[in-house]
């Protein structure tokens, strides 16, 4: 094509020498960085994601003065009376309610995991994050919410999600998400990655233990209670949720006794059934784990191993908190550690963070990166999707 | 010793970077050293970065879209905002030159305007205000981009890229995110049509 007659390179040349005029691009320089300077573009984000952190700064201020900081990320570990074990972050803010049958929990804001031990058909727990009820028995699950938008992850069992009219049964292992007022999706995942992130093991784990709390620390039902049996979205008003019932504002709980849900139990419990997990089968349409058997789970002694999981949760936490650039910080560095399980999480999380935080550009590169480099991973449909919302046209997505 | 002034070298990269005068024109590629300064939020050598990314920027949106005017104007100040924000982070992996049309190229096809890009005002002649064109290269440029038209945009982004803009493919596959080898195909494709077109009695 560069022959003598070719008539493409002598037109490319002369469209290689067209420049911009250099007092043009003076006057668009000094317009960008005045635009720059002043506010955001959108005023109603920024003012969203300024309330979201005064918000989680005010429910995180009785906890600051209450607790030394080197606790400020474990979960807390609730035991409930029946063997409901919960699980709750920092930051978050839920309510119990115990009717009979029925223990409602009502998150406000956060995340909390729920861990139904044995067979609990006879009484069902159901979490209420905003539009979203989730109801189980004989399961573990996490309910995650901020604002509208609502995060369950199931790993053993099965719950069912009532949202916007619709119900939808959702076995292990699957992640469910709403997306302010998009239809519900569901993207197959790991199991071993969720029960991985689903239940954490406490930080303190030699020195904490569960707390009992039994009925009588519960309150009643409210008498607005709606009927479990319904699929009707569960109802939002302040009346229903404020009076009577017990908030769970996050504390460590420490006893001397080490009991039946002790952390150690918990880790134990853990330990064995990891293996059987590795070994179920996933369902038809969940993409095959690659990562079945990680490294820690040949060496379950090895310390390090925990090391990432505190990490990766303390990261979470810190997003949650509001310091979204620390957050991603730490992220990066997990994500570009060789760990099997919490560098591709670490790299998952900081696709959505940058998400969260209105930076498209930096979360399609690193949605691009992740596919790049964990094109089989079960979650690179989560990735994928990511992108694809974000840059419709991408070649990926088309 | 004599200094040569070739592009990259306009700086004296001995200054320290909150001393840096920087005495360059439109185009001058900034030293690693002027690019850390703006990175670290050093006014002057942001404002030289821009400088040399806003005309890479504004003629790779012209002549992409085929466009002037207002429309490739804002969005090009979409682009340069875009840039000003993402500049910390950006890892000298890659050239900035090709990082910065990687931002572009996404945050144009965001852009609200894009609709107004894609059906806007024709580049049926260079603005006098905006380019500089030697009257020997303005007919055969004019030519090229009419004749860019019936390109398929995947192809018109790979030549662009690639022969206007001297990426390598290994970069210009960065910018669309995909591979080198359909960069090369593209490109090549693109120079056979193009080649038709511009023939005379061609297609254009």
């Amino acid at each position: 094509m560069s022959g003598d007659q070719d008539p493409v390179e002598p037109a490319l040349a002369a469209l290689r020498e067209v420049e911009v005029r250099p007092d043009h691009t003076e006057a668009a320089v000094r317009r960008a960085l005045l635009r720059n300077r002043s506010p955001d573009p959108s005023p109603r984000l920024r003012w969203a994601r300024f309330a979201l952190a005064a918000a989680l700064l005010l429910l995180a201020l009785p906890f600051f003065a209450t607790e030394p900081a080197d606790e400020s990320q474990a979960p807390a570990l609730v035991r409930l009376a029946g063997g409901v074990l919960l699980q709750q972050d920092q930051a978050s803010r839920l309510s119990l309610f115990d009717a009979g049958p029925t223990l409602r929990v009502e998150l406000e804001a956060g995340r909390v995991a729920l861990r139904l031990m044995g067979d609990r058909r006879e009484r069902v727990v159901q979490v209420v994050a905003g539009p979203v009820r989730v109801e189980a028995n004989g399961t573990v699950f996490s309910v995650e919410r901020e604002g509208d938008e609502v995060e369950v992850l199931v790993t053993e069992g099965a719950v069912k999600v009532f949202s916007r009219g619709e119900s939808l049964g959702l076995e292990a292992p699957r992640r469910w998400t709403v997306d302010g007022p998009t239809a519900l999706s569901v993207a197959p995942a790991g199991l071993a990655l969720l029960a991985e992130e689903v239940w954490v093991e406490p930080l303190q784990a030699e020195s904490s233990q569960p707390e009992a709390i039994g009925p009588e620390a519960i309150g009643p039902e409210p008498e607005t209670e709606p009927k479990p049996e319904t699929e009707a979205e569960p109802e939002q008003g302040p009346e229903a949720s404020a009076k009577q019932a017990t908030s769970i504002k996050r504390a460590p709980h420490r006893a001397q006794a080490s009991g039946e849900a002790s952390p150690s139990g918990l880790r134990a419990r853990r330990r064995n059934r990891r293996a059987p997990s590795e070994s179920r089968s996933l369902p038809t349409d969940a993409a095959p784990d690659p990562t079945p058997n990680p490294p820690r789970a040949s060496t379950p002694s090895e310390e390090p191993a925990a090391a990432p999981q505190a990490r990766y949760q303390a990261a979470r936490s810190q997003a949650r908190a509001g310091q979204g650039q620390a957050a991603l910080r730490a992220l990066r560095t997990l994500a570009q550690e060789a760990h099997p399980i919490w560098s591709p999480l670490a790299h998952l999380e900081r696709i959505r963070l940058h998400a969260q935080l209105g930076e498209a550009a930096q979360a399609v590169d690193a949605a691009e990166a992740f596919l790049q480099s964990h094109p089989e991973h079960p979650l690179a449909p989560e990735a994928q999707s990511i992108l694809c919302r974000l840059d419709p046209e991408h070649e990926d997505c088309s | 010793m004599s200094v040569s002034l070739a592009r990259s070298t306009l700086w004296s990269t001995k200054e320290p970077a909150d001393r840096i005068r920087l005495r360059m024109v439109a185009g001058a590629e900034p030293t690693p050293s002027v690019l850390e300064a703006a990175q670290a939020g050093d006014p002057e050598a942001l404002e030289a970065v821009l400088r040399y990314l806003h005309p890479v920027i504004l003629r790779f949106l012209s002549f992409k879209f085929g466009a002037a005017g207002s429309p490739v104007e804002d969005a090009c100040q979409d682009c340069m905002v875009e840039i000003i924000r993402s500049l910390p982070g950006y890892r000298s992996r890659g050239s900035l030159k090709a990082w910065a049309m990687k931002l572009s190229f996404r945050t144009a096809r965001r852009n609200r305007q894009r609709e107004a890009l894609e059906r806007g005002l024709s580049l049926d002649d260079f603005p006098e205000a905006v380019f500089s064109v030697t009257p020997g290269d303005r007919a055969p440029a004019l030519d090229l981009l009419r004749a860019m038209r019936s390109l398929t945009p995947k192809k018109r982004d790979a030549l662009l890229l690639v022969e206007v803009f001297g990426l390598t493919a290994k970069e210009a596959a960065g910018v669309v995110g995909t591979l080198e080898n359909t960069i090369r195909s593209r490109a090549r494709h693109a120079k056979e049509e193009l080649a038709v077109a511009l023939e005379p009695g061609g297609a254009s």
